[in-house]
């Protein structure tokens, strides 16, 4: 979130965007895994063709984007690594453990929600992602969790039967 | 096409535009954006991703239309926010907040927020009226275009876009680097060859644009705020209705203030790059420094041009992005690229026979743009209290709930399982970016042109049997060249300066 550079009612001072520290490492370690995907691209590239100037081949266009990509991760990789060098390690973002929980929670409702939702139908899917991502958001009362899980409910009715005229059959 | 032809274009358009439907779908989405936009953290790219899935069950002009108004009205909500509390949801909302949390400071926030309404709509008429007059000349140069050529176009595209965003930096190269690769995946378009598509059946069409953007733009900004689990605002005190209305003086200032911001907002807009903040920079610099000389220190008080100017020039600069995109197929905002998707959804590639082909389209979204801000302005300035009341909603609660609607949304188009593995992927793909400091638009932009750049590039060397004396075989081809070595070198003269002058 940004924030204007004078103290707002919530009190933050300077225009700034919330980006958690350690950004050098972080990005030192996605260059280092861009590098690894841009050279399995590359070599995935290459075993399609080159084809000739003529006739270029079926990989020669992604074997072009797959160069100008692994040159610019090792720039990217350097650049981050020299400037984790300057700036020493850098202290780990609050509150590790709450983010952890919620990636988890909100992972497993959304990928519950695409795996289970052909099995037994869209309703029971939606309200589980729903009020896993409600608990991960530190809500514990009943009230907010089951008027949240009747509201996706509501939702997945309206897109799909309403909107969408699939039979009511397919939310359970 | 001539002034009539402009003319008898806005009259079709206006009579597209006012069917009851479509004025219905205006006012929908007016509402619907300013609903989310007002919410902190809901940016009108961000807005327009999680609602643009329904807009394809709509006949294409009613859904241009309605995306038109969901993007105004979400510009709209993001003003409320950044004028009543001083949370701009977005770069070019900073400007805004700044000066119009001021005039809320002294309890006259309806003073900024019809000073942002009224910019907005001078801003939007200026862009119309610029894009009502260039797009139709450029798209008709544009469709004379051959191969060599609209590959050179789009490179230089590319290459001023990577320059003037973190000025070419590797993070910029790597983000249009993956779009680009993203596109390659599926059958070539020139031998029917399969590529990339590891026996995987759902990715023999294609990576689809529409769960990539929803994903990279809308779940991602939503997952971000709910990860990092961004406190809450408290919503302000309701605002008075007299509040709202400002001084015939500061009406005056208002409109001179938005015909500057808009005029120098589309000119900016029209220029390839971050052209929004661009455009709202530039105007913001230019109301400074007028206003330093006019006021002097009262300036710091809150004036009304340093809001209505900038937003004039936001929005305004809206329609200046709308000339690539409707005469090349090239969006480089965001927001163009959500538009972009939303024609995709209804069959409808945008390049340089658009308008000629979906002339209708055009002059109806033309129309319907105007038609939406004028909605705005009558229709939100009595229910400024009720968007704000909005904000009581917590950020846990909005979460879940427009998480569901995103997933069941992108489900909906294709009825594939598939898309939502894409959404999944493309989710947590730009969470990551947004932490290490990517430009998703590039990952987007890429996708979009990767494919036709290719396939240009292919079949210029096919046709002239492999010489590259094909790039500037043609006039059209030399300047494009030119300007391409103009780009480059400029920018590394530039570059050595600055380098000197650090050392």
């Amino acid at each position: 979130m940004l924030r204007a550079n004078e103290q707002g009612p919530g009190g933050s001072p300077r225009l700034e965007e919330s980006r958690g520290t350690g950004a050098g490492q972080i990005q030192a370690v996605a260059a280092a895994l861009l590098f690894a995907v841009g050279g399995a691209y590359l070599v995935k590239a290459l075993s399609y063709g080159l084809g000739t100037l003529a006739d270029p081949g079926v990989g020669s266009f992604p074997a072009l984007v797959g160069v100008v990509w692994e040159v610019a991760a090792v720039l990217l990789l350097w650049r981050a690594l020299r400037a984790r060098d300057r700036k020493g390690r850098a202290s780990p973002p609050p509150s590790r453990r709450g983010v952890a929980m919620r990636v988890a929670l909100a992972g497993a409702g959304s990928v519950g929600f695409i795996v289970a939702s052909p099995v037994v139908g869209f309703a029971p899917p939606a309200m589980l992602l729903a009020v896993l991502c409600l608990v991960g958001g530190g809500e514990r009362r009943w009230l907010p969790l089951v008027t949240v899980a009747a509201a996706s409910l509501v939702l997945a009715w309206g897109v799909l039967v309403a909107l969408m005229g699939l039979p009511p059959g397919s939310l359970l | 096409m001539g002034a009539t032809g402009v003319l008898i274009g806005l009259a079709h358009g206006l009579a597209g535009a006012t069917t009851p439907i479509n004025l219905l779908a205006v006012l929908i989405g007016v509402t619907l954006g300013t609903m989310v936009g007002v919410l902190p953290g809901m940016t009108p790219t961000a807005t327009m991703a999680v609602l643009l899935t329904f807009t394809a069950l709509l006949p294409t002009e009613t859904a241009f239309i309605t995306l038109g108004g969901i993007y105004f009205g979400s510009q709209y909500g993001n003003s409320i926010t950044a004028i009543l509390l001083n949370v701009p949801s977005e770069p070019p909302s900073v400007v805004v907040a700044r000066h119009g949390y001021r005039f809320t400071k002294r309890g006259r926030s309806g003073v900024a927020l019809t000073g942002a309404a009224f910019g907005s709509f001078i801003g939007v008429m200026i862009g119309l009226v610029g894009l009502s007059l260039t797009a139709p000349f450029l798209s008709h140069v544009a469709a004379g275009f051959t191969p060599s050529a609209f590959f050179l176009v789009a490179l230089a595209a590319v290459v001023t876009l990577l320059l003037v965003m973190n000025g070419g930096s590797a993070t910029a190269i790597l983000s249009l680097c993956i779009g680009m690769a993203l596109g390659t995946v599926g059958i070539d378009p020139i031998t029917g060859q399969n590529r990339f598509t590891f026996g995987v059946t759902g990715l023999l069409g294609g990576v689809q644009l529409v769960p990539v953007a929803v994903g990279l733009f809308g779940i991602a900004e939503l997952l971000r705020r709910y990860l990092w689990a961004e406190p809450d605002v408290a919503p302000p005190r309701r605002s008075r209705w007299r509040e709202l209305l400002p001084t015939v003086r500061e009406w005056v200032r208002t409109l001179v203030a938005s015909v500057r911001g808009g005029v120098l907002g589309f000119l900016v807009g029209s220029i390839p790059g971050p052209s929004l903040l661009m455009g709202v920079f530039s105007a913001y610099a230019v109301e400074e420094k007028l206003g330093k000389r006019r006021y002097g220190s009262r300036l710091d008080e809150g004036q009304i041009e340093l809001v209505a100017g900038p937003k004039a020039a936001d929005d305004a600069a809206v329609s200046g992005a709308l000339v690539p995109l409707l005469t090349l197929g090239v969006p480089f905002t965001p927001v163009t690229a959500m538009l972009f998707a939303s024609l995709l959804l209804h069959n409808i590639h945008p390049g340089p026979l658009f308008i000629q082909d979906h002339a209708g389209v055009f002059w109806s979204l033309v129309v319907a743009m105007a038609i939406g801000n004028l909605c705005l302005l009558v229709l939100n300035f009595p229910l400024v209290g009720v968007w704000v009341q909005l904000l009581r909603v917590p950020e846990r609660i909005r979460f879940p709930l427009l998480m569901v609607v995103a997933m069941l949304g992108v489900y909906s188009l294709r009825f594939s399982f598939f898309d939502l593995w894409v959404l999944l992927l493309s989710s947590v793909l730009g969470l990551v970016l947004i932490r290490i400091g990517f430009d998703r638009i590039l990952i987007i932009l890429g996708l979009i042109l990767g494919g036709p750049m290719e396939t240009a590039l292919r079949q210029s060397l096919i046709g002239s049997g492999g010489s590259l004396s094909v790039f500037v075989s043609s006039p059209a081809n030399q300047v494009m060249v030119a300007i391409l070595a103009a780009l480059i070198g400029g920018w590394s003269v530039l570059r050595i300066r600055t380098r000197r002058r650090q050392a």
